[in-house]
């Protein structure tokens, strides 16, 4: 069992009893979500049961890479569970989050966590070693996420951070430096706003599906873990030779200014980056980078793709959560900013050009790093709010929205951008404050609707949520793979393998560069590895002629199973898997589908092949269909938004695609989703998966041959099962 | 560019209504797009001073003549426009010329230095 603990922690918190599961028993699904499913079909007797039920069961769990020196691999925690965000039925679903709770998870002994029933009172999981506790959490309801965490550190280990510790009250138990890794919810869960994220450490959030309020409904405020073994792994030299081939081969020289500017240029992701302050690449995110500040990992990375900041704000976050605010910060102090083009304007007189850089100086305040930081410790979705924000803005411009407008608040929206509105804004959200707050706790969809805006406003595309209630990302349009993934699943797929090729197209027609790869190397360099797939270049055809082809169907299917079998499963992160192509290597060929399997057998010994990763990944895919479908799913709730279908996308967008039968980056503007077609190509979807294209439902005859017979009976006995073909 | 005063000043320095705002979208590689409404001048001046902004120098032509009403300035839109540039060049010279007109409309008191 090398890579795993061999044991998965089982807590019931309506009963109070702690047991195990063997590991073992699950193993064959690899790990994280294919363990996660597993277990939670086998435990969730009636799937149809609502995400704040007692007998919803949440699944935290770890892969056997997580704990070691994987690059990319180390630190990630996949959570599970009946959500309470997406829309109209709130999907099994996952969230992911890294940090350092699942190494240490691992390092205390277990594989996962499985949370049954819910506490009569608040609780709290005090995990040290084998040591398993279930706390009273009443002391610490009602704090946020980072006081919880806190208070949670000191009784663990009372002040000395830094020092050695007993873990569990004896030496003999195991001794560490380290503070526990704490997974916390804040007032936003405990009071079930459907919005709610678990927080970890300052930044790290499981935020999609409203985790948060799953927990809150069960009463369980925290778990802590600490522990001091390690993980066993098959071959320690080849981990360590695996690392550094992939850092030397594939890792982006910091050092070589060339290879910066190609990064800059193609925002194609460096990989096994040596990280040093001063020398990094930028971090990931929206607001502006403050340069005192050091990079920051989750355990065992070497790219570090967020900050500490010496000011102390802003610590951790980045990508969208960093966006939330930083343009209405910019916006609102614009003031600043005019002064600061006053100082500069003699020297453009003079025929200088503006400096952005010295531009940018005196705008932007603190108050965008303080509402993000206020989202962390109300633990609230930032994304939700990235989008959402926007929608509030259009409503109260279009005076629909404030004191006695058509959505009554009393929130000062004129001063959005300043740190009183999110503080405000925030705390009602967590605290459902009568009105707006109470409204948004809810999601930005289901507020549409209680305010009979939905249909206008998903209509007109002023409320962005294109796919089960949930914020658009990638848009649907352009990125098809995203789009129909996320409209299959559950959730918004948050998967950015292909999106290198719109940014390497886009930027390329932008900048007026050439691009470092051709649209048709580019083609032959994914899809010669997209096992069991390889040699049909038409997948990476995103032509609109191309769109709802059976090549399509293969690109989604694809990455359905990639994703949930070595992304989600083994934990890779989605910063770094798929290396389809990599700036740092003269062929620009990526580690992808050399890297996983050697990091997997380095880790527990298996010859397990990338396509058997692959075959794995349909596998799971298959189950989480089936349990989807348990839950409601049918074909014709699996559609767009109506502005996805009605409004064409109106920016630029380049993907590649075959144009008189000669490959280039294709322009995508102005297209939109043909309703009719899509419907057509789900049918041709359903069947290459072999389910059912009426209802979309699995076949017995596909989940037996996956060795699903336990999901094809409980189907059955639902009377939701797929036809056969005759 | 000759010195604004009157209308054309309150319009540059005015915040707008809903259907008087222009969209922008920064561009990057972990959204795709981030619509960004812009509901004044010095808006889209700061916008543009983000990284990949993406603006439709079309839409911001038609937009400075009929909602700003700075024609001049529309005009000297159009003249970089029409340059044999790439996109993110021109947005980088229309950034320019936006600022400019913007500390034009200044008052001397908004020119204090920065520490």
């Amino acid at each position: 069992m090398n890579g795993y603990t061999g044991k998965i922690l089982r807590v019931n918190l309506t009963s109070g009893r702690i047991t195990r599961l063997d590991t073992r028993e699950y193993s064959p699904w690899g790990g994280g979500h294919g363990l996660g499913s597993a277990i939670f079909f086998d435990l969730v007797k009636d799937k149809t049961i609502e995400g704040l039920d007692p007998r919803n069961v949440i699944t935290i769990m770890t892969s056997p890479l997580t704990g070691t020196l994987i690059p990319g691999a180390a630190s990630r925690t996949e959570m599970q569970g009946i959500g309470v965000q997406s829309y109209p039925i709130g999907w099994f679903t996952r969230s992911n989050v890294g940090g350092r709770f699942g190494p240490m998870l691992k390092f205390a002994g277990w594989d996962g966590i499985v949370i049954e029933g819910r506490a009569e009172k608040p609780v709290w999981l005090d995990l040290r070693n084998d040591e398993v506790r279930i706390e009273d959490a009443r002391p610490l309801w009602g704090l946020d996420t980072w006081e919880t965490q806190a208070r949670i550190w000191k009784i663990v280990c009372g002040e000395s951070f830094g020092d050695w510790n007993e873990v569990a009250g004896s030496e003999a138990d195991g001794r560490t430096t380290q503070r526990p890794a704490v997974l916390a919810i804040g007032p936003a869960g405990e009071n079930l706003a459907r919005v709610g994220a678990v927080i970890h450490d300052a930044g790290n959030a499981a935020g999609q599906g409203g985790f948060g309020a799953v927990w809150g409904s069960k009463n369980l405020k925290a778990i802590s873990v600490i522990g001091t073994g390690s993980v066993e792994v098959s071959d320690p030299r080849e981990v360590l030779n695996a690392r550094l081939w992939a850092k030397r081969n594939y890792g982006l020289n910091v050092d070589d200014p060339a290879a910066l500017d190609q990064l800059l240029e193609t925002s194609v992701h460096p990989r096994g980056t040596a990280v040093s302050p001063g020398s990094m690449p930028a971090p990931i995110v929206f607001w502006q980078w403050p340069r005192q500040s050091r990079p920051q990992a989750c355990m065992g990375c070497p790219v570090g793709c967020r900050t500490r900041n010496q000011s102390g704000l802003g610590n951790e976050s980045s990508c969208g959560e960093s966006g939330v605010y930083a343009m209405y910060d910019l916006q609102k102090h614009s003031g600043l900013l005019a002064k600061a083009m006053s100082k500069l304007v003699g020297g453009m007189l003079a025929g200088l050009p503006l400096d952005p850089v010295l531009l940018l100086k005196g705008k932007q305040t603190d108050a965008a790093f303080r509402a993000t930081d206020l989202l962390q410790k109300y633990g609230i979705n930032a994304f939700e709010f990235l989008l959402g924000l926007l929608y509030l803005r259009s409503l109260y411009q279009m005076k629909k929205l404030g004191p006695g407008r058509e959505i009554a608040t009393d929130l000062p929206f004129d001063k959005l951008g300043e740190e009183e509105l999110a503080e405000k804004l925030f705390h009602a959200v967590a605290y459902r404050e009568a009105g707006l707050g109470d409204d948004l706790a809810e999601g930005f969809y289901r507020a549409a609707k209680k305010w009979g805006r939905l249909e206008e406003d998903l209509n007109s595309g002023l409320l962005r949520f294109a796919y089960w209630g949930l914020p658009d990302h990638y848009d649907p349009r352009f990125q098809l793979e995203w789009g129909y993934g996320s409209i299959l699943g559950d959730r918004d797929i948050n998967e950015h393998g292909f999106v290198a090729l719109f940014m390497i197209g886009t930027l390329s027609q932008l900048l007026r560069k050439e691009p470092i790869v051709t649209a048709e190397e580019a083609a032959y360099l994914f899809t010669s590895r997209m096992a069991p797939f390889q040699g049909d270049l038409r997948m990476l055809d995103y032509s609109t002629e191309n769109m709802y082809s059976e090549s399509m169907v293969k690109l989604v299917a694809w990455h359905r199973r990639y994703t949930r079998f070595w992304k989600q499963s083994m934990l890779f992160c989605d910063l770094l898997f798929p290396d389809f192509i990599n700036p740092a290597v003269p062929d620009k060929r990526g580690m992808l589908g050399e890297g996983e399997p050697r990091f997997f057998k380095a880790v527990t010994g298996s010859n397990l092949s990338f396509g058997d990763g692959i075959e794995l990944g349909r596998k799971i895919w298959n189950l989480d269909n089936a349990i989807w479908t348990l839950q409601g799913r049918h074909r014709d709730l699996a559609r767009f938004s109506p502005y996805i279908y009605q409004t064409p996308f109106n920016k630029p967008a380049y993907l590649p695609g075959l144009k008189n039968g000669k490959w280039e980056y294709l322009s995508v503007r102005g297209r939109s989703i043909d309703e009719k077609k899509f419907e057509e190509w789900k049918t041709r979807y359903y069947r290459f998966e072999g389910w059912d294209p009426t209802t979309g439902w699995p076949r017995a005859r596909t989940l037996e041959s996956l060795g699903l017979k336990s999901a094809a009976d409980e189907l059955k006995a639902a009377g939701r099962i797929g036809r056969e073909e005759t | 560019m000759t010195q604004p005063r009157g209308r054309l000043r309150e319009a540059v320095l005015a915040n707008l209504e809903f259907k008087q705002r222009l969209v922008g979208s920064l561009l990057h590689p972990r959204l795709g797009y981030l619509d960004i409404d812009l509901y004044g001048f010095s808006e889209v001046v700061g916008f543009l001073c983000k990284p990949n902004p993406v603006l439709d120098l079309g839409e911001l032509q038609t937009w400075l003549f009929a909602t700003i009403g700075d024609h001049e300035l529309a005009g000297k839109v159009a003249e970089v426009d029409a340059l044999d540039l790439s996109y993110f060049e021109k947005a980088g010279r229309v950034r320019d010329l936006l600022a400019l007109r913007l500390s034009q409309c200044l008052e001397p008191a908004d020119h204090e230095d920065l520490s």
